[in-house]
């Protein structure tokens, strides 16, 4: 044959088929034309001969230019097909589609909360440039506390990687006047607060650096919408704070939230004299915004320094004290709970891996059935890519039909979740199921789609010929198809072991929580806060706090009544006690973290607290008498740990403080008041009446449903003094439950995860197994034949399965005891390494396997031994 | 390609094929156009319309010992497509084709 129509057959090779016979025809009958034509003129010369090569050559981009409509062609046909194979087998359509579905599910949900939580940027300008400054004491384990005016100033002063620092004070103050007084957070602020955060009100202005002397404040959209009726001529209107006035000068926009939801007033703020030159214990907190291209570590870096300039400068009040620098996002959302999130959405993605391996290996037993299929269609000119374009094709059609009823599941679990989710998440509010987690949807469907696509299409690319067209069932095929799903099943259990490990680790932190005994009885018992005016004399104050507690008491259907300073404290993290022996001996003050509260009433008594030695209160505890003091074990331990506590003296403060020498008259056993999770500290109780104070909680027990008696118990308040501002009246255990609803949700969640696996991997084990039943149903009938027992068979067959659990297992106990010291943050009362847990998770999961595995196995006892032979 | 603006080497074809110049290697003589120019335009061409092709009778092939050629004609879209053409391309107005007296015989193959 001539070389251009040589040519024109080997460029054809790339023309789609459908066009195939067309092309070649049309460019060698124009050749051929050609040449005939040539021929007549002349005898073809080299340069007629080039030009004909020429021609023939462009047929090239002729070809290349046809390229695309293979492409459009075999897609539809694919997805024809495609959809075709699908509706063909509704059965598999609708397993696979649900195993996925449910994964994928699971992984919008999170991902929405992951989003909105973690991922979101926090509605300011260049909201990553913000952090917060937290003094940090390393030696004493205290990470971050509120920071003395002097420090933030040098801070301020010597630091170039911020462009501005800003300081708050968030204080509960009541808001007083019409309609009903009560007490709201007031964040006092540096004027340039606003100005480092970038916002700008939504009505008025904020503060100027004037406003510090004036009684002014900026209002939360939420205080204004609910108590100014969203009036838009607020601004230059008088509020009464606390009895005095003082003017609106703006209202924040709805999503401003500074330091958090709970703040609804700002007012300007400055620090006094006295407290311009303390190093020494402050109660600021401080935001600052870095400079454009500072990063977090550099300015770390900084403050490091300008800390130990200080501590070498001042070193009675800077020694051991850091700077720890946060980020505000960081700061907002809590390290527990990003760590939880992180650990959830990775158990969401073990999930979503597992189904994938299952689907997988469904496609897999499919693809084997499909082999003769494969094999026709190959001999009739199909290539091994073209089908294995069409296995994926396949696969991303059930991969998005999967995310799309994933959406659907997720749309009715997200609500579900946030119902459960626990109330002190930042940004929880705004989690919604919006185009991002669109967008997520549709990228986690096709990843999947690949993912569990690929391993079939390879192996449909691997598959011989000949062997599957010979028989129906190619041995050869099969063997090596059951070798790759018995790796998937390896992978499968492996990672249901990482997740019920995980899991297991929680439930167990979550048990030993539960079991932590909070020290007194929070059933029936109902809390509200109050806060007389400040123009009442102390004495006022406690007489009208007794009058309280005594009504309280005697009203019907209560048991007890009781008041404490701040019951849900976190006490002084870094306080001075001095014991009289301490004093006497010229000792340093121990410096212990402590909560102190007057108390008044039956407060221990109404709690339940079981006093272990010495008294309660009593009447004799007047203002005028001798000073005492109830103390909790903690404390007893702590101070007088081989002696008798009682009747001992101590004060708070340094020994030359002003603060009175206080008598041990009794010690209490340990509450818990926060948390579960937070050790006991130790806890000094002084009776009221000997250290008023305006702001008490109030708590009493009742006999009825405790919720039933709030309107009663608010309008008795009232009726002694209507000018008192209150909190909202809740039961202790709904405050208390806040504390341990981050836990219940994380566990339940992962718990609920690994049960997902758990069923994915036993549903997967249990299709393989039935499988492999199923292809040596010939092999196990021989066997039967010469005489094996059922019982052999059964073990046959229970061991393949289990070999494969069994490995997966192990692989996964190895990534498992690597991969739960990342959880070690979220455990309470266990180690990462928790023996019960890794020997529990294990035997969970043989279990199961042992049970998927018998159900097959039982089967393959019961083969007929001739109807398996006669297969043949 | 937008079905209302040919480039300038579409359009010359087109005037071919109006001139009678309808098999592709025929096209490529008279516009002086290469084989991967002409061909991907007729294929477009066709898609869009503008131009139908036909296979010559079995007869003619038969005689010459080779597959019957194709051959492309202008549809009444084509014909407006090189109206629209020529008043944007004056020159091409101006550029006299030779006219083929060798049309081929146009007849199903």
């Amino acid at each position: 044959m001539k070389l251009h129509l040589r040519l024109i057959q080997f460029i054809g090779l790339i023309v789609p088929q459908r066009l195939r016979a067309d092309w070649r025809q049309e460019w060698e009958a124009e050749l051929r034309h050609r040449e005939a034509l040539l021929a007549e003129w002349d005898k073809l010369n080299v340069r007629n001969k080039f030009e004909l090569l020429w021609r023939s050559f462009g047929a090239l981009w002729d070809a290349l230019w046809l390229q695309p409509r293979r492409w459009e062609d075999e897609m539809v046909q694919d997805l024809r097909l495609g959809v075709r194979m699908l509706i063909k087998h509704p059965s598999f359509t609708i397993i696979a589609v649900l195993t996925l579905a449910i994964g994928i599910g699971a992984n919008i949900t999170i991902f929405s909360v992951v989003n909105a939580v973690l991922l979101r940027p926090l509605p300011y300008p260049n909201a990553e440039q913000l952090a917060f400054l937290w003094t940090e004491s390393p030696q004493r384990n205290i990470k971050e506390r509120s920071s003395a005016y002097a420090n933030v100033a040098d801070w301020r002063t010597q630091s170039q990687s911020f462009a501005d620092i800003a300081i708050f004070d968030p204080t509960v103050v009541p808001l007083t006047g019409a309609p009903e007084p009560e007490l709201v957070v007031s964040v006092g602020v540096s004027a340039n607060l606003f100005s480092v955060l970038g916002v700008t009100p939504m009505l008025g202005r904020t503060f100027t650096v004037d406003d510090a002397q004036r009684r002014v404040v900026v209002l939360g959209y939420g205080l204004w919408q609910r108590r100014f009726g969203a009036s838009s001529n607020i601004v230059g209107q008088m509020v009464e704070i606390d009895g005095a006035q003082a003017q609106v000068v703006g209202v924040m926009p709805e999503r401003f939230q500074f330091p958090d939801q709970a703040a609804q007033v700002w007012r300007p703020t400055l620090a006094g004299e006295a407290e311009k030159n303390k190093r020494d214990r402050g109660f600021w907190r401080v935001i600052g915004r870095l400079k454009a291209g500072v990063t977090l570590a550099q300015t770390q870096t900084e403050m490091n320094l300008i800390a130990e300039r200080l501590a070498q400068a001042y070193p009675d009040s800077n020694k051991d004290l850091g700077v720890n620098v946060v980020p505000f996002q960081l700061q907002l959302t809590g390290r527990n709970v990003r760590l939880a999130l992180w650990v959830l959405f990775g158990a969401v993605v073990f999930v979503l891996l597992i189904a994938c391996t299952n689907v997988a290996n469904l496609m897999l037993a499919r693809s084997l059935a499909r082999e003769r299929e494969m094999a026709i269609r190959m001999a009739l000119g199909a290539g091994r890519m073209r089908l294995m374009r069409q296995l994926l094709t396949e696969s991303t059609l059930l991969a998005l039909l999967a995310g799309a009823v994933g959406l659907f599941i997720a749309r009715f679990g997200l609500p579900l979740l946030l119902r459960f989710s626990p109330p002190n998440v930042a940004n929880l509010d705004s989690v919604a199921i919006d185009g991002q987690a669109l967008a997520f949807a549709v990228v986690v469907s096709l990843i999947t789609g690949a993912l569990f696509g690929l391993l079939p299409a390879w192996k449909v690319s691997q598959s011989h010929l000949g062997a599957a067209l010979k028989d129906g069932r190619s041995a050869s095929g099969s063997i090596s198809g059951s070798r790759v799903r018995g790796v998937l099943v390896v992978a499968e259990f492996s990672l249901a072991v990482l997740l019920l490990s995980g899991a297991g680790l929680l439930l167990r932190s979550f048990l030993q929580v539960q079991a932590v005994d909070p020290g007194f009885d929070a059933t029936n018992v109902l809390m509200l806060g109050l806060s007389p005016m400040s123009n009442r004399t102390p004495e006022q104050i406690r007489v009208f706090y007794q009058q309280v507690s005594e009504r309280i008491a005697a009203l019907p259907g209560v048991e007890s009544a009781g008041l404490i300073n701040d019951f849900l404290t976190g006490g002084n993290l870094d306080a001075l006690i001095t014991t009289e022996r301490d004093a006497a001996n010229g000792a340093e003050p121990a410096r212990v973290p402590l909560s102190g509260d007057g108390v008044s009433g039956d407060f221990f008594q109404m709690l339940h607290v079981p006093l272990r030695k010495g008294r309660f209160f009593d009447a004799q505890d007047t203002p005028d008498a001798p000073p005492v003091a109830i103390i909790n074990e903690t404390m007893a331990r702590r101070f007088w740990p081989n002696e008798e506590a009682l009747g001992q003296r101590f004060k708070h403060g340094a020994a030359q403080s002003a603060a009175p020498w206080l008598t041990v008259v009794g010690v209490v056993g340990d509450i818990r008041r926060q948390s579960l999770e937070r050790e006991s500290v130790p806890q000094v109780f002084t009776p009221h009446a000997q250290s008023p104070s305006r702001r008490m909680d109030l708590l009493l027990r009742t006999k009825l449903e405790p919720t039933q008696l709030a309107a009663v118990v608010r309008n008795e308040i009232r009726a002694l003094d209507s000018t008192v501002p209150l909190t909202q009246i809740a039961t202790l255990e709904s405050q208390f439950a806040a504390s341990g609803a981050q836990r219940r949700f994380q566990t339940w969640l992962l718990t609920l995860f690994s049960a997902l696996a758990l069923l994915l991997a036993a549903v997967g084990i249990f299709g393989v197994m039935q499988q492999t039943v199923a292809l040596r149903t010939r092999e196990l009938g021989t066997r039967l034949a010469l005489g094996a027992q059922p019982r052999d068979v059964l073990r046959l067959v229970i061991g393949q399965g289990m070999r494969l659990a069994l490995c997966g297992i192990g692989i996964g106990l190895l990534a498992a005891l690597w991969l739960t010291r990342a959880v070690a943050g979220l455990l309470f009362g266990v180690t990462a390494t928790d023996p019960t847990t890794f020997v529990a998770a294990p035997l969970i999961l043989l279990l199961v396997a042992l049970l998927a595995c018998y159900l097959p196995a039982r089967k393959a006892t019961r083969i007929d031994p001739l109807l398996a032979l006669r297969q043949e | 390609m937008g079905k209302n603006y040919l480039s300038y080497s579409v359009a010359i074809i087109l005037k071919a094929l109006d001139n009678g110049y309808q098999y592709g290697f025929d096209i490529m003589d008279v516009t002086g156009l290469p084989s991967g120019t002409v061909y991907p335009a007729l294929r477009r061409l066709e898609e869009n319309g503008f131009v139908l092709s036909k296979w010559e009778k079995h007869t003619i092939a038969q005689q010459e010992a080779r597959p019957p050629r194709k051959y492309y004609e202008l549809t009444e879209e084509g014909r407006a497509a090189l109206a629209e053409a020529l008043s944007r391309y004056r020159l091409l107005e101006q550029t006299l084709l030779p006219v083929n007296e060798n049309k081929p015989s146009r007849q199903e193959g």
